[in-house]
């Protein structure tokens, strides 16, 4: 029997049905959510869904929330998602991740049998959309969007999208370039076949002129793209690699047109053309690998949000996490004190100070009463709120909160280096081609200004622009997947230059679990949970341990909270005052034998002492035997458990006892020697130290914390891949540096040949896009065979 | 050989209308989406 189960596939989705399986007619479904779609389809015989690709469908074992998409029906919100509404057509535009195959082109195109009110739905299967044309009169959008998604095609409403890139300019030009250039060429026969000029009713001066004015649209159309460019860096006193294309696209212009008005020869409007036409092709094929990239990097480099979902039961206290994306209108969630807001909110209970700077880089603090509105992307100081989604947020919005974050100063990316480059690179290539002119002039005035041309095309480091956040943003993916989470493409850079490497210990290096003693406690069972409800409300992890050690936590209500970094926390519960936090905040001295303390006084009074020792993670062994860089490790905790840090650390690495203050100033000195050291802490609480390393890596347990602070986030559980994280960086950027040398090297090649006078403009419009073309390649290709061989994948 | 003056007029005509034609189908987006059409013609509309 188990036989027969294992070959059981799902007639929709194609998964092997593992535990129930439903039969319906001939077919077998592994879940409910297929059957459903599968029903469908059959009601409206759409069934050659499944004959142009078996199994196309897309599993659908996650029902749909009711009410996810209610908001929807608010005009102010959907409002933003028409492209054109009047009375009886609508035209909106989606992006749904999950087009994958003809099929689903087939389906999301025949949108109109399925759903009344559908005029027509047009794929763009490259970029992933579908464009829908509806009558809203007859269907609204929230039908549409729950149609799409019942399907399997939910749409992603809230990703942020670059403006479509238009191609049409570029490929006009590209067209009026073609067509010129092939005129032109024509035209110039009597001159590659050496004809009397004077012998023929005038043909050569006819054929000049009408070369002269075919060349027209191509210098002042085609090539304006390039002259505007270099003109853009010109003013801003830089020369960019438009620049010697302008250059050289203008000097033959002009000195044809000389050679014309003034009966010298032909001039070259022949290679002039087939010039501006080879290089706007290049361009076009750059432009188009590159953005097929982008695009793949935006959405699947998203790190994954979790949401602390509070049970229906409003006194609960069983806490559990879902994931950002599935968050409901109307559910309850808790968020603490420095996390951030996950969604459009209303305030339930609580004493909510949001910071929004991280929204819109104001650092003043606002008081939120309960029941208005708090907004996505702020973050909570004080103590635990409990908030309900009003509106959910896509991942894509805070990550680009996270995105956006200012750069830290000094930072040096190599995308400055390659505009170092860029600008000596270019100056040296204009003062060569200038060279090559003045020298061939007096020799062979034809070969002199062809030569001239040919340096400055051939030699144009245009691809040296592109490569490095090309190679960057490929690298970024591929970390993604691993469970490595950056800032931006340029942070693979910044890891690549790491040279020293900081660890905290408590929620760094040990897991959230922990032995704890009583040393001693007179607390009585009220004071116990309300300690305990303290607790809940911040995000330290000695807190965490602390509430899951008391048990339940009372709700506390009418408390003035406030966690002091480094000490504890401090709360007015009615009239009482409460301290929780370390021995040497409450009780003035360190004596105990834990590795923290936790100390809680009430008014004054002593009421309870625990010591707290952590638990390491399993994986401390794989990470620290093939590390390669010095390491140093601070902590706020006491010495005690230096016997197992030992094994991975030498004493004098060690640190202990220190304050926030004390890992942010350590991390400002190696900073300030010169070093380029990595913080590997706590996103919440080490966030100034994150801050201030170079580069800072926060690790999260339940990827629920999420810290604007850090440049990478890294989940948990991979820790062991730290190593592999920063070898694969400095690879990254070693394929880059190739190829960089490799284009550098083609391009002197080249320009030895130009210099001589040996190279026709037109063979050096040739040879341009293919280093643009190799340099691509070495990147995607190198960068895929560093994270195969350091098993990202 | 005047008669060649026309020729080479006529062929300039010939060749701007396909220009026109080019950029008329770069205008109403013909080129926007060079993947979906060969798709397209592979669905057999067999529905009634």
């Amino acid at each position: 029997m188990s036989k027969t189960l294992e070959t059981l596939s799902c007639f929709h989705c194609g998964d092997t049905c593992q535990n129930a399986v439903i039969h319906l007619e001939d077919h077998v479904f592994c879940c409910e959510g297929c059957k459903t779609v599968f029903q469908i389809l059959q009601e409206n015989s759409l069934c050659r869904y499944y004959e142009m690709d078996a199994n196309a469908g897309l599993k659908m074992d996650k029902p749909l929330a009711p009410g996810k998409y209610a908001f929807l029906d608010n005009p102010e919100l959907s409002e933003p998602l028409y492209q054109f509404k009047k009375e009886q057509r609508a035209r909106v535009q989606f992006f749904i991740p999950e087009m994958h195959c003809a099929s689903c082109i087939w389906l999301l195109e025949r949108l109109y049998k399925l759903l009344p009110g559908v005029l027509e739905s047009r794929v763009n299967f490259d970029r992933k959309e579908v464009a829908i044309q509806f009558n809203p009169e007859e269907v609204t959008l929230r039908q549409l969007v729950e149609k799409l998604s019942a399907l399997g095609y939910e749409p992603a409403l809230n990703a942020r999208r670059e403006e479509k890139k238009n191609y049409r300019s570029l490929l006009n030009r590209l067209g009026v370039a073609g067509f010129c250039a092939g005129n032109i060429m024509l035209f110039s026969f009597p001159e590659y076949l050496g004809m009397d000029p004077q012998s023929h009713d005038n043909f050569a001066e006819v054929f000049k002129w009408l070369n002269v004015s075919l060349s027209l649209p191509v210098v002042f159309y085609s090539a304006q793209p390039f002259f505007v460019q270099a003109w853009k860096g010109l003013r801003y006193k830089n020369l960019n690699i438009d620049f010697p294309l302008a250059l050289g696209i203008a000097t033959l212009f002009v000195r044809s047109i000389l050679e014309v008005v003034f009966h010298w020869g032909p001039g070259f409007f022949d290679s002039l053309s087939a010039l501006v036409f080879f290089l706007l092709i290049g361009r076009w094929l750059q432009d188009r690998a590159y953005d097929s990239l982008s695009f793949d990097r935006d959405f699947r480099s998203y790190f994954p949000l979790a949401v602390e979902l509070i049970s229906e039961d409003p006194d609960g206290t069983e806490a559990n996490y879902i994931s950002l994306s599935r968050l409901k209108v109307g559910q309850v969630i808790r968020v603490r004190n420095q996390e951030l807001i996950p969604a459009d909110c209303l305030l339930i209970s609580g004493d909510a100070y949001i910071d929004y700077s991280f929204v819109n880089g104001e650092s003043e603090i606002e008081k939120i009463d309960t029941g208005r509105m708090i907004h996505a992307g702020g973050r909570q100081l004080g103590g635990a709120v409990l908030l309900q989604v009003a509106r959910p947020v896509s991942e894509s919005y805070l990550s680009a909160l996270w995105n956006q974050q200012e750069k830290k100063e000094g930072e040096e990316t190599i995308k400055t280096f390659s505009d170092h480059v860029g600008r000596y690179f270019t100056l040296a290539l204009v003062l060569i081609a200038v060279a090559t002119l003045v020298y061939w002039l007096p020799v062979d005035p034809y070969k002199a200004f062809s030569a001239f041309t040919a340096v400055l095309i051939v030699a144009c480091p245009c691809v040296l622009v592109v490569a490095a956040p090309f190679a960057f943003g490929n690298a970024m993916r591929w970390l993604a997947k691993k469970g490595i989470y950056l800032k931006n493409p340029d942070t693979v850079e910044k890891a690549a230059r790491v040279n020293e490497v900081v660890f905290d210990k408590t929620g760094t290096l040990t897991e959230g679990s922990a032995r704890i003693r009583e040393l001693f406690n007179e607390l009585n069972s009220e004071e116990r949970s309300l300690a305990a409800g303290l607790f809940s409300q911040s995000s330290h992890p000695v807190s965490r341990m602390m509430l899951r050690y008391l048990g339940t936590a009372k709700k506390v209500d009418g408390v003035t909270f406030t966690e002091i970094p480094g000490k504890g926390i401090e709360a007015l519960v009615g009239a009482d005052k409460w301290k929780l936090g370390s021995e040497k905040w409450i009780l003035g001295t360190a004596e105990s034998v834990g590795e923290s303390a936790v100390c809680i006084a009430k008014n004054g009074k002593f009421l309870a002492h625990f010591a707290i020792n952590w638990q390491f993670r399993d994986d401390l062994d794989t990470l620290f035997s093939n590390w390669d860089l010095p390491r140093s490790l601070y902590s706020g905790d006491r010495p005690t458990s230096e016997n197992i840090l030992q094994k991975w650390f030498s004493d004098n690495q060690l640190h202990f006892e220190c304050s926030p203050e004390d890992k942010l100033n350590a991390l400002r000195e190696k900073r300030l020697e010169g070093a380029f050291p990595m913080m590997v802490g706590d996103g919440l609480n080490d966030a100034g130290a994150l801050k201030e390393a170079w580069l800072g890596v926060a690790i999260t347990e339940d990827v629920h914390s999420f810290t604007p602070a850090c440049d990478v986030i890294l989940v948990g559980k991979s820790i062991h891949t730290l190593p592999k994280f920063l070898r694969f960086c400095r690879n990254t950027l070693k394929t880059v540096k190739f190829s960089f040398i490799f284009s550098l090297v083609y391009n002197l090649t080249w320009m030895t040949f130009a210099v001589r006078g040996e190279l026709q403009p037109l063979v050096a419009a040739l040879l341009m896009p293919i280093s643009s073309i190799t340099v691509f390649s070495i990147n995607t290709l190198g960068i895929r065979y560093f994270a195969k061989k350091e098993g990202i994948q | 050989m005047t008669i060649i003056f026309i020729l080479i007029g006529c062929s300039l005509l010939l060749a701007v209308g396909f220009l026109i034609a080019f950029i008329w189908s770069v205008r109403s987006g013909q080129i926007d989406d060079t993947t979906t059409p060969g798709y397209r013609i592979l669905e057999e509309d067999t529905e009634v």
